[in-house]
């Protein structure tokens, strides 16, 4: 029934919007999301560990395509990731001007839609499906509602993908056939692949991977596509669809082909960090506030990701914590960054600057946010860094030392574009208006879950720690 | 218990008033856990939460009362009350004075965290937590891009210790499985590991970056750009301190770090001595102070070095007594001068505003180690640990002894005696600015009496009390005579008095002012203008980063990287559209994907049969 529900009521919300175009598209896709959020918290409450499946049916057998979904506590953790944040993305179109608002929100809601459908899949070729679809409504949506040089940058950002994502079909084709055409998870993961092919399948599977993340070498499509997307486009690529990247890891990598993870664990993490770090570097002297948030993600990404390859309980359960951090944090930020862009008429850093006279409230907002990316504790972000720390330290002290160094980086470009959005002297004839009703309603919440799973970050931790375990107690009985 | 201060934003003198009452409340509260504390116990645990509990990590929130965090709770607490309430006073004109109170109760709040943590994760949110106000307090005139570049430099160094620190916590994780103080230092008594000298190092990084030692002190002279107030309260008494307080609480750990301590006592001295040698020319009034600071701070982490913590401690608290009152003092100071804080264009002040002028002699006093004040005492016992590990390490901070005593005599000298330069009207604060100033003045007088040595009849109270939280401090031995103890006071308070007379002769029978720093000769231009570090610092890092940030971006990932992509983007559509032109028409891009997805599909299948 969730899993169904799940998968409706986002995609007849959008068919109805794209079909009907109702004046009044927005409010209804903000209730459909809320309708989402509140069947998602219904499982969550509902959920007692272990497996939940809820339907096993045969669909195309033939090709190993099976319509099986349910979720575990990391399933259950990217779907409330996914709700919580959808009404958010939803909300932040209130302040943007769009022509047909009903077609653009259709769109989102179905790549809602599609999003629910990975988290929920347990047949690879369900979650390739899904995996795929996400990437049509973001494609018109960046294409139609993008900024500068859209057409360009979005083909490129397709076709870059896309190219992952071949690669990803190679691979599970070739799983398929090793497994006679039973493509459940349950089934992949039973395969025992010898281990000199592990160690080339591994790139083929991780590949898509690392480009949705993205990990350093394949980042560069991320910054121009952030930068041109709207800002609703940039949320949703920045703070769910990278998440994919994470959980197909999880997923895939991990299970199906460890000993390739073992062979390319250090490597993984190295360029993961060695992409924290030079994305960490670059941000600093960003001086367009969407551009710095795009590398900032970057950078926090490639932690996220060499957290995850620590591949230990610490650094897996990290990742997937921060993963849950890290959404918040983009949402916040990009609001922020479209708060400033209706005030300021640009996202130049350059015009903006001595704000915090006019808008104190506002910078106090922000800053909130801010301590969130610069993971103090009592944040939730502290908590995944510490874990995916502490995972790190025990694969190698230099990898984490690096790791670490990028809790320098973060402060040094995050306070330098606070100060240089809010703080020095006034500018004359600036009378911009402090946060309305609207920015409260907005970034209160963000901030308040920021900060309550910051204190109390069991009821997450709890989701992730039993399949974790799981996990990797069947990788070393193997 | 203790509470969290929360804030509200009120009237500025209900906010002051309001957040005075907090935090005197906190002292009470202290005062109460005090008298009921038994020592010999140890200390006890309070669990408030589960915080982190996942994989077998179980990090709980919980408070730790033994002998060490409540000195550090009064501390805190008492002195906090203090400048709460002389910020009534000094902030009263200003219009965000609200927002001041509220931040500085959160200050107060990381600061209670810090020291009252059961483990090194709930210390380091208090450690993080100061950091963080006192970034927003440094920048609290946040309208002068100079206050928010000394904000953020402090943030930033600050962080770069805190590495160390993250490190640190890791590896003690890693080897003990827990991170609790009590059960870590059971543990590790005893243990020859050479993984505890990386874990110390980390941790004195870490102290480092927060009490403003080499190499990471440029920042807290920066950081005076901060209220008066802050700088008494975070940069002086208590935040600088806080690497000391967590040496303390693993002085275990240290104890079985020689190596370790070696390179603090080194660090400790280099800094005492660079620091105050700084101090001697400048002309800020606060920035004379704070050099002052980084130089006591810089003798603390002597006495850690010399393994000699209760001594630390000591000097912590009786510096907290005297730098608070001289930083209060100087407030006062620029209060009555309408905010001048050039000490050339002052002079003569102490007819003006007499209050003030008496609290900062005293301060002043202690500070030098005159007879029977508390800095005497407490200095003394560092220098009488340091002669007996080597008359060289005495001889070294004895000199720096003499520097503070010339500089802060200088200071003084210059601000009260002579005639007034300057051209305002000087005015005395009013009672909520001098009452702390007496308080603060008192305790420097009777600050002694806490550790009062055997020598003057006196059974080291202080020490005895720490000794049943900090284990290390039972491993300290001063094995001088009584002979040695007194000839060493005696060289040390003749040659106090020495400099007093060359400062008095110097300052108050002819007033030299510093001219200007080019008409200086080679050398002594080079002290006054800091050796340079800062700018040292700005060529060695600040500008081969911004060079890097932008050439990463320009070169790497502009001509390297993104080219790299769209050479592999270009290829797939040259690739498609050789596909295109033998299938008919304008497949889509994912048509195509299919398409493909479909022949390997095939060409596989056909392989494997």
């Amino acid at each position: 029934m969730i899993a169904a529900l799940l998968l409706l009521i986002p995609c007849i919300s959008a068919l109805a919007l794209v079909i009907l175009r109702p004046a009044q598209a927005r409010p209804i896709a903000l209730v459909s999301t809320l309708a989402s959020l509140a069947v998602v918290v219904f499982a969550w409450i509902s959920y007692t560990g272990g497996m939940v499946l809820h339907y096993d049916l045969d669909w195309m057998n033939a090709w190993g395509l099976r319509f099986v979904v349910g979720y575990d506590g990391v399933g259950l953790l990217m779907l409330i990731l996914t709700a919580v944040v959808f009404p958010f993305i939803i909300g932040a179109g209130y302040g943007q001007q769009h022509d047909r608002p009903a077609i653009f929100n259709g769109l989102l809601l179905f790549t809602q839609t599609f999003l629910f459908g990975v988290f929920l899949a347990q047949n690879a070729l369900l979650f390739y499906i899904f995996y795929e679809l996400t990437l049509i409504p973001v494609f018109f949506v960046l294409l139609y509602w993008g900024g500068e040089n859209r057409r360009n940058i979005t083909v490129r950002f397709f076709i870059y993908t896309l190219l992952g994502g071949l690669s990803l079909l190679f691979g599970l084709v070739y799983l398929l056939i090793q497994s006679g055409g039973n493509g459940d998870f349950t089934a992949l993961q039973a395969l025992n692949i010898p281990g000199g092919t592990q160690v080339w399948l591994f790139w083929i599977l991780f590949l898509a991977f690392a480009i949705k993340l993205p990990i350093f070498p394949f980042h560069s499509w991320q910054p121009e596509t952030y930068y041109m997307a709207p800002l609703q486009g940039t949320m949703v690529l920045g703070a769910v669809m990278l998440k994919m990247g994470l959980f197909g890891v999880y997923k895939i990598v991990f299970p199906i082909v460890p000993l390739g993870v073992e062979h390319w664990q250090s490597t993984v993490i190295l360029l993961a960090l060695i992409g924290a770090v030079y994305a960490g570097i670059i941000a600093f002297r960003q001086s367009d506030f969407k551009r710095l948030v795009a590398f900032s993600s970057l950078s926090h990404v490639g932690v996220l990701c060499a957290g995850l390859f620590a591949w230990n309980t610490y650094g897996i359960s990290g990742s997937l914590y921060q993963a849950f951090a890290h959404a918040i944090l983009v949402v916040g930020m990009l609001y922020l960054v479209g708060a400033m862009q209706e005030r300021v008429g640009s996202t130049d850093m350059n015009a903006m600057g001595g704000l915090k006279s006019s808008m104190p409230r506002l910078a106090a907002l922000f800053l909130l946010v801010l301590v969130n990316a610069v993971a103090l504790p009592l944040t939730q972000s502290f908590v995944g860094e510490w874990l995916m720390f502490a995972g790190l330290w025990q694969v190698d002290g230099w990898l984490t030392l690096l790791a670490v160094s990028t809790i320098v980086l973060g402060a040094v470009y995050m306070l330098y574009a606070y100060q240089r959005v809010m703080l020095g002297p006034d500018r004359a004839n600036q009378q911009l208006p402090d946060a309305t009703t609207r920015d409260h309603l907005y970034l209160v919440p963000l901030i308040a879950v920021t900060l309550i799973l910051g204190v109390h970050p069991g009821p997450i931790l709890e989701l992730v720690d039993a399949p974790v375990l799981q996990l990797l107690s069947s990788l070393s009985v193997n | 218990m203790i509470l969290a201060s929360l804030r509200r934003k009120l009237s500025a003198n209900v906010a002051g008033g309001l957040a005075t009452a907090l935090i005197a409340g906190s002292f009470v509260a202290s005062v109460l856990l005090f008298m009921g504390f038994d020592p010999t116990s140890g200390g006890r645990t309070v669990k408030l939460l589960d915080w982190i509990d996942v994989g077998g990590m179980q990090i709980p929130l919980a408070l730790r009362i033994d002998a060490l965090s409540l000195t550090m709770m009064l501390i805190v607490t008492g002195i906090g009350s203090l400048i709460h309430l002389y910020s009534i006073g000094y902030m009263h004109d200003d219009e965000r004075a609200p927002t001041f109170f509220a931040q500085l109760n959160l200050f107060s709040f990381a600061m209670l965290m810090l020291v009252m943590g059961s483990n090194f994760l709930i210390t380091f949110i208090g450690w993080e937590g100061v950091g963080l106000c006192s970034y927003l307090l440094i920048g609290f005139w946040y309208k002068t891009p100079e206050y928010n570049y000394a904000a953020r430099k402090a943030f930033v160094m600050n962080r770069i210790g805190d590495v160390g620190v993250v490190l640190a916590m890791v590896l003690l994780f890693q080897r003990f499985g827990t991170l609790e103080y009590a059960s870590i230092m059971d543990m590790a008594s005893g243990v020859n590991d050479p993984l505890l000298i990386a874990a110390t190092l980390f941790l004195f990084i870490g102290a480092t970056g927060k009490s403003a030692q080499i190499p990471l002190f440029t920042w807290l002279p920066d950081a005076m750009a901060g209220p008066t107030p802050v700088s008494a309260l975070i940069h002086a008494a208590t935040m600088v301190t806080a690497g000391i307080f967590l040496t303390v609480r693993s002085s275990v750990l240290f104890e079985l770090a020689p190596f370790t301590k070696d390179i603090i006592l080194w660090i400790g001295t280099a800094t005492a001595l660079l620091a105050a040698s700084i101090g001697l020319f400048q002309n800020d009034i606060k920035k004379v102070l704070a050099y002052s600071t980084v130089s006591q701070l810089g003798y603390m982490f002597v006495a850690l070095g010399l393994g000699s913590y209760s001594a630390a401690m000591f000097h912590v608290t009786t510096h907290a007594f005297f730098k608070a009152l001289l930083f209060l003092g100087a407030g006062s100071v620029i209060h009555a001068l309408g905010g001048e804080q050039d000490i050339r264009k002052m002079g003569g002040l102490k007819g003006h505003i007499k209050i003030t002028y008496f609290t900062f002699l005293v301060g002043t006093a202690a500070i030098a180690g005159l007879p029977l004040l508390s800095g005497f005492f407490s200095k003394d016992l560092i220098l009488a640990f340091a002669f007996q590990r080597s008359p060289v390490i005495f001889g070294l901070l004895l000199f720096g002894a003499l520097l503070t005593t010339f500089y802060m005599f200088r200071l003084l000298f210059l601000v009260f005696y002579g005639t007034y330069r300057g051209k305002a009207h000087p005015h005395e604060s009013p009672l909520t600015m001098t009452i702390p100033l007496m308080v603060l003045a008192v305790l420097s007088v009777v600050g002694g009496l806490l550790n009062l040595p055997h020598l003057f009849g006196g059974h080291e109270p202080m020490k005895h009390y720490l000794e049943t939280a900090a284990a290390g401090i039972g491993y300290e031995h001063l094995e001088l005579s009584a002979l040695t103890e007194i000839i060493l006071m005696g060289i040390t308070t003749t040659l106090v008095g020495f400099v007093i007379y060359v400062a008095y002769g110097r300052f108050v029978k002819t007033t030299t002012l510093e001219g200007e720093e080019a008409t200086m000769p080679v050398f002594k231009r080079l002290i006054a203008q800091r050796w340079r570090i800062d700018e040292l610092y700005r060529a060695l890092f600040e500008k081969p980063y911004a060079w890097l940030s932008t050439n990463l971006l320009a070169v790497a990932e502009k001509k390297v990287m993104v080219p790299l992509m769209n050479g592999v983007g270009d290829a797939a559509i040259r690739v498609g559209d050789v596909v295109r032109r033998v299938q008919t028409g304008n497949a889509s891009f994912h048509l195509l994907a299919m398409l493909c997805g479909l022949i390997l599909f095939l060409v596989i299948t056909l392989m494997s049969n």
